[in-house]
């Protein structure tokens, strides 16, 4: 039975007037790993400050591994929560070696039995123990981070914007390396990021955060196919939108009948990935080409529906098909239906 | 106080953003040492209001007659002349020695600054003994040419030409600091926007040296007005004399409390005077791109005139003053002086002095980090409020003090602790400007780092922020013992019964027109303010100095 290790509560913060986080809600079970996914500014660097204790919300409440950090009356100081932190800029401590750095917090471990040496190993950095933090390399610090976050044995591991800093080339490799150093140990993890990519596949759950609270927290394929409104659609990929009308779990528009997920009856709008389309050449189709984007393994073609409406759709590269071709365009799969509004796909769930 | 050239290195690289570790940690070990700091700077100005409020209607009559505003008079005459010919001598000096090809221009960077190590009451000395109306000059040109008698070198010349070859590196240090600092490209645009080389000066470089001259200024005004050594050898009397001299013979020292008053008030209006003139302006570059490094302007003909420049002045403020004392030392020692006594004077020196520096450095730790981590309205007061001790002259604090301590705390009276609390409070803003500067440096999220890790607030301070300071502390601890060292005033006021330093040695003997007494403490004085002197500008540039400095701007 899994319990929620990060349980955060209508959590507000204000600096000045501009409230950073603004009732956000997650909660995150033990074990798992969570992306904070947003835009700049959304406040999700706040949010993780404010789990670690570095500040204190002005509403709402905070626990950690079932006991209350943060409330009304209560404010835990960030050395008696249990929660680790991997910064941006890794913070290693640069007078302190390697082993130093790691076995700093080792004088508070519940269980003395692991040394730095397994730590080191575990993060692959096994022997470098006396090297100082500037001789090693972006990735190696933060790895060295990481290890010195675990050593204090914490209920949860947060790490902020950890890959930033990388390299391109290697940050796709480190990722994959924490999430199978964090896997291994058991741990659980919060990650702050704003690259879509990264949330989606390092996470078990991604929370996306728009203006300091939580609009949607699912697994990633789910958030994927099935954002909960047009903004997050939007901020998530490649999203078409097109007037329908729906009548039970049907809806009829420009392309035809299509099956949704819930009922909804009325004017409704659609989402439809760019994937989920397919497109036909037909000299009869009253849809035309308009232009084609290749990216080698795939390609983006626009495509202008009887109605102007513009579509994007995204076909494998073997397709040809040029501008000014007429295609007809159908749709794979289930379409995912949104009131006029904007705001929910469930109205009449 | 000034957004001087050092504020906007620290800005542009620094953290002085605001680390949240601290309202967690319960304050308390930041705010009871920071509260008992300001409290304990402000404590010699709150004695003297409540010293002159209790002041007879004599006292008030006898500040109000002719003689005081004479004396008055004397101070900003002296001030003003101090100040116009620090800048006129400093900022070309400034220039030469970072912008331009002058021969040997490193070795003239360390020679022009190196007058800061003087005291002023050595300087003063070796003015009269070298200048005097019967003075070393006057024999020898009485040997060459028979003359008899030189123009009087005591009063306003004796004492503005004494004083601004010692404080004119106060303006130096941050103009060239400033200068360092710039970026040459507004230079450039300037010149390609047609300006010659001159009006490019006057249009752009000039006003980007402004907040660093008026810094300058501000410590050299500050300077003069506290000088107390170079003003009582020359015999010119300004308030500092003036209040030496109530201390030392009045009855009633309520005289000398409303004199200590007068003379804050001046340093209080100087202090408002820079932050008007400073203006709005931010230096601050806007663009993105890295600052190159400059190119340096080919004096060409002006070579020699600028060499003549640099060593006149080296000539003046360090040569002058080494022949002089050596030849009177040698003097006093083939004449059969001993230099035993120097011994204890020496070891009282550097006791006081290395106190003076662990106390109040240790002191500057949470001061700093209720400054930098915590801005807000009570650190902007308590940075405000430690900047006091340097606008407080000497002779202030330890009148302030010797009243204070006679009548409510009898058991530090008369004794070295009360003598390193009054150095602790005139020289507390140069360690704290090593601890701020130093703190700056000190990425926030180290300190979360370490709190993340279960250690508390004080063990963080002890085992993360403190090592990482070192440097910066060390250089704040080495200013304070140099200033230290050279003190004067309070060392007479308040050092106990028979403590003889360096500087009241070497003082007592040349105001007795001892010379030969007074050479060797001097000369040892100096030897040894050096040393801490050396360390702060040892593989740190100009502009690193002036970090140093800024608390003190």
């Amino acid at each position: 039975m899994k319990s929620p290790v990060v349980e955060c509560l209508d959590v507000t913060k204000r600096f000045e007037a501009h409230a950073a986080v603004d009732g956000a809600t997650l909660s995150v079970d033990s074990g798992q790993l969570l992306t904070l996914l947003g835009p700049s500014g959304c406040g999700k660097t706040t949010m993780l400050r404010l789990i670690a204790g570095f500040e204190t919300p002005d509403a709402g409440s905070i626990s950690v591994g079932g006991v209350t950090m943060a409330g009304p009356g209560v404010n835990v100081p960030p050395d008696k929560r249990r929660v680790g932190i991997v910064f941006q800029d890794y913070a290693l401590f640069p007078h302190l070696d390697v082993e130093s750095n790691v076995s700093y917090a080792m004088k508070r471990a519940r269980r003395r039995s692991r040394t730095v040496d397994k730590l080191l190993d575990l993060v692959g950095l096994g022997g470098l123990n006396r090297r100082m933090p500037y001789e090693l390399s972006g990735g190696e610090q933060q790895r060295v981070a990481l290890a010195r976050s675990l050593a204090a044995e914490p209920d949860v591991v947060l790490l902020d914007e950890p890959f930033s800093n990388l390299d391109p080339e290697l940050r796709a490799l480190i990722r994959t390396e924490v999430r199978q150093i964090l896997l291994s140990e058991g741990a659980t993890a919060i990650f702050v990021t704003h690259d879509l990519e990264e949330a989606l596949s390092i996470a078990d759950k991604v929370a996306v955060m728009f203006n300091g609270a939580v609009a949607q927290i699912a697994e990633p394929e789910e958030l994927y196919a099935k954002p909960a409104n047009r903004r997050i659609a939007e901020w998530l990929g490649d999203a078409n939108f097109l007037p329908a009308t729906g009548s039970g779990r049907q809806v009829s528009c420009e392309l035809g009948t299509l099956e949704i997920g819930e009922a909804l009856n009325g004017p409704v709008e659609l989402m439809l990935r760019p994937e989920w389309l397919t497109i036909t050449g037909d000299p009869d189709g009253s849809s035309r080409v308009v232009d084609r984007v290749f990216y080698g393994h795939d390609q983006m073609v626009l495509v202008r529906l009887a109605s102007g409406t513009r579509l994007r759709v995204r076909t494998l590269s073997g397709e040809r098909c040029e501008p000014g071709q007429h295609v007809t365009v159908t749709v794979k799969g289930r379409a995912v239906a949104y009131d006029l509004d904007g705001s929910a796909q469930d109205r009449n769930r | 106080m000034t957004d001087g050239p050092g504020s906007v290195r620290a800005s542009a690289t620094g953290f002085a953003a605001r680390s949240a570790v601290l309202p967690v940690l319960g304050p308390a070990i930041i705010w009871i040492p920071a509260t008992l700091v300001a409290a304990a700077m402000l404590l010699p100005l709150a004695y003297l209001i409540y010293r002159a409020a209790g002041a007879g209607v004599d006292a008030w009559e006898l500040l109000l007659r002719v003689r005081s505003w004479q004396i008055l008079v004397r101070t900003l005459l002296l001030a003003s002349a101090v100040m116009i010919a620090s800048t006129a001598i400093a900022v070309p000096l400034a220039w030469l020695t970072t912008r331009t090809d002058l021969p040997l221009r490193r070795m003239w960077t360390v020679l022009t600054a190196l007058p800061l190590v003087i005291p002023s009451y050595v300087a003063a000395f070796i003015v009269v003994v070298a200048l005097g109306p019967r003075g070393m000059l006057q024999q020898l040109l009485e040997a060459v040419a028979g003359i008899e008698r030189l123009p009087a070198i005591y009063g306003f010349w004796g004492a503005t030409m004494t004083i601004t070859l010692l404080s004119f590196p106060y303006m130096l240090l941050p103009v060239r600091a400033a200068l360092a600092g710039m970026d040459p490209a507004l230079v450039e645009n300037a010149r390609s926007l047609g300006d010659g080389a001159w009006t490019a000066f006057w249009r752009v470089t000039f006003p980007q040296l402004r907040p660093g001259i008026a810094a300058g200024a501000l410590l050299v005004t500050l300077y003069a007005l506290s000088d107390f050594g170079a003003v009582s050898m020359l015999r010119y009397e300004t308030l500092t004399w003036a209040i030496f001299v109530q201390y030392e013979t009045g009855f009633d020292r309520s005289l000398a409390a409303l004199y200590s008053l007068t003379l804050i008030g001046l340093a209080g209006a100087v202090l408002v005077l820079e932050a008007a003139t400073r203006g709005r302006a931010s230096y601050h570059r806007t663009g993105t791109g890295a600052t190159r490094s400059q190119a340096l302007v080919a004096l060409g003909r002006w070579k020699w005139p600028s060499l003549l420049l640099c060593g006149s002045q080296t000539l003046l403020a360090l040569v002058l003053p080494f022949t002089v004392l050596t030849i009177w030392l040698a003097r006093g020692l083939s004449a059969g002086a001993s230099l035993v006594p120097l011994w204890s004077s020496f070891a009282n020196s550097a006791l006081s002095s290395g106190l003076a520096a662990i106390v109040t450095t240790v002191v500057a730790i949470p001061v700093a980090v209720a400054v930098v981590r915590r801005r807000g309205p009570f650190g902007w007061f308590l940075e405000r409020v430690s900047f006091v001790g340097f606008a407080l002259p000497g002779v202030v604090v330890a009148l302030s003090l010797v009243f204070f301590g006679a009548n409510f705390a009898v058991p530090v009276y008369q004794t070295l602790w009360l003598l390193v609390f009054a150095y602790a409070i005139l020289f507390f803003p140069a360690a704290l400007g090593g601890a701020r500067s130093a703190l700056v440096q000190v990425n926030p999220r180290l300190e979360e780092a370490a709190r993340s890790l279960g250690r508390t607030a004080v063990e963080t301070m002890a085992t993360i922020s403190v090592p990482l300071m070192r440097n910066g502390l060390l250089a704040g601890a080495a200013l304070v013992f140099l200033l230290a060292m050279k003190e004067l005033p309070a060392t007479l006021i308040l050092g106990p019964i028979g403590f003889k330093t360096l500087a009241t040695s070497s003082w007592s003997a040349a105001s007795e027109a001892f010379f030969a007494r007074a050479a060797a403490p001097a000369i040892l004085t100096i030897l040894v303010s050096s040393i801490p002197l050396a360390i702060m500008l040892s593989g740190t540039r100009a502009a690193k100095l002036s970090r140093v400095w800024r608390p003190l701007q």
